[in-house]
């Protein structure tokens, strides 16, 4: 590719869908991931500016959500700290789900960058692994995340008896079988855009992913804790 | 069965282990400080966004050096790189501005829901975002660099990572950032 060409590349307007990258991956056999990188990150981009430009809004709506879950936390507090296992618990479950959105948002964005076009995810056999993957991974990580907010509550000199133990079990399995496939729903289809209008989606899935997880996970597990104590 | 349950599942295991006990740790921290987390009205309004803003900035922050260095553009271990430098400017100016506005979030429920007026909520967030991005981002990076080094991928292992020693870090800087206010 000639420096021309490449200067061109990086002069589009990031609101188009950068026609040339197309041309360029079509006639040089270069991947469009690669030519989008060089465009975003390239010489002649200044990094953070790209960084904050891309990622600033994304960050403070994921922050406005996050606070509406805050809010919830708030207002329930005294409820929550009264059953000490979700006081552990809460944080454990809210990395690991935020966690999995991570990988499905990794995972996904390089699938986008490797492919031209995504068919629909139950067509797809890497995507129906990675859901299984990620689904089988959450449900083993439940038993050890009860397992360990037990023992951390039992060491601090508050055991719960064997009804609580079943209840907080039942409670946190419905939590993460729930929010595993809302994280997976909303990473392919946030994905997707994102890709589609020429933006890359390593930035804008990670914050939505996690925030649909964290306020998610606090207001069913609230509303589960509600109804099960 | 063996294509699902092979290395790339074990790697999301392992990492996800990672992030389960840091969580735990996270939420020992927030037991033990029970007394502080009830003392302060709104405290909990911040916490998740918080704790949330530390792995949407490392973990991007991650996923766009590992896409770098997959694809040439950067070397592992090279600190000065200007994708680098420009990734930690990008970071800190995020976490200050992002934090301003959590803080503000907050400041602004606490007086219209609950008519309380804490204005330590808006200072809390800010110290004690610059006071955890002074630990987590380099830490990001080196991980990051290490990693890809050992031949896994970044994206796989890294965002458990960050989010456990980031929740960590996040809620002792929170504290700390508390004590000082």
């Amino acid at each position: 590719m000639s420096e021309p060409q490449l200067d061109e590349l990086r002069d589009i307007d990031r609101t188009e869908r950068h026609p040339l990258i197309y041309d360029v991956s079509e006639t040089q056999d270069i991947s469009r991931g690669t030519l989008f990188y060089v465009k975003e990150y390239g010489r002649g981009a200044v990094v953070w500016r790209t960084i904050v430009r891309e990622s600033l809004l994304v960050l403070i709506l994921a922050s406005l959500v996050s606070s509406v879950g805050g809010l919830a936390l708030e207002e329930f507090k005294t409820v929550l700290f009264a059953l000490t296992p979700f006081v552990v618990l809460f944080p454990a479950l809210n990395d690991m789900l935020g966690d999995l959105g991570i990988v499905i948002s990794g995972r996904y964005s390089e699938l986008l960058y490797r492919r031209d076009e995504m068919p629909p995810w139950w067509r797809d056999s890497a995507l129906r692994r990675l859901f299984v993957q990620v689904l089988a991974a959450a449900l083993v990580m439940v038993v050890v995340a009860v397992g360990g907010a037990l023992s951390i509550t039992t060491l601090g000199g508050t055991a719960p008896s064997g009804t609580t133990i079943g209840k907080i079990v039942l409670v946190v399995f419905l939590d993460v079988l729930f929010l595993v496939c809302v994280v997976f729903a909303v990473a392919l289809l946030t994905g997707t855009i994102v890709y589609r209008r020429g933006e890359d989606p390593n930035n804008v899935l990670i914050p939505v992913t996690t925030a649909v997880a964290d306020v998610l996970n606090i207001v069913v597990l609230v509303g589960l804790i509600s109804v099960a104590f | 069965m063996t294509q699902v349950f092979d290395t790339e599942f074990r790697d999301i295991l392992g990492a996800e282990f990672v992030s389960v006990v840091g969580g735990l740790a996270t939420g020992a921290i927030l037991a033990i400080q029970e007394d502080v987390v009830l003392a302060v009205p709104g405290l909990l309004i911040i916490f998740p966004g918080f704790l949330e803003l530390r792995g949407n900035i490392s973990g991007s922050l991650a996923a766009r050096i590992a896409a770098g260095l997959y694809l040439g553009e950067l070397t592992a271990g090279d600190w000065r790189h200007r994708l680098v430098v420009g990734n930690l400017v990008g970071s800190f100016v995020l976490v200050i501005v992002v934090c301003g506005v959590l803080g503000g979030l907050a400041y602004a429920y606490t007086v219209f829901i609950f008519g309380i007026n804490a204005t330590q909520l808006l200072v809390i967030p800010l110290l004690a975002g610059v006071l955890a991005n002074l630990i987590e981002i380099p830490l990001t990076l080196a991980a990051t660099f290490a990693v890809y080094r050992r031949g896994h991928d970044p994206n796989d292992v890294i965002g458990p990572f960050v989010t456990s020693t980031g929740d960590v870090t996040s809620v002792l800087a929170l504290f700390v950032a508390v004590m000082l206010v």
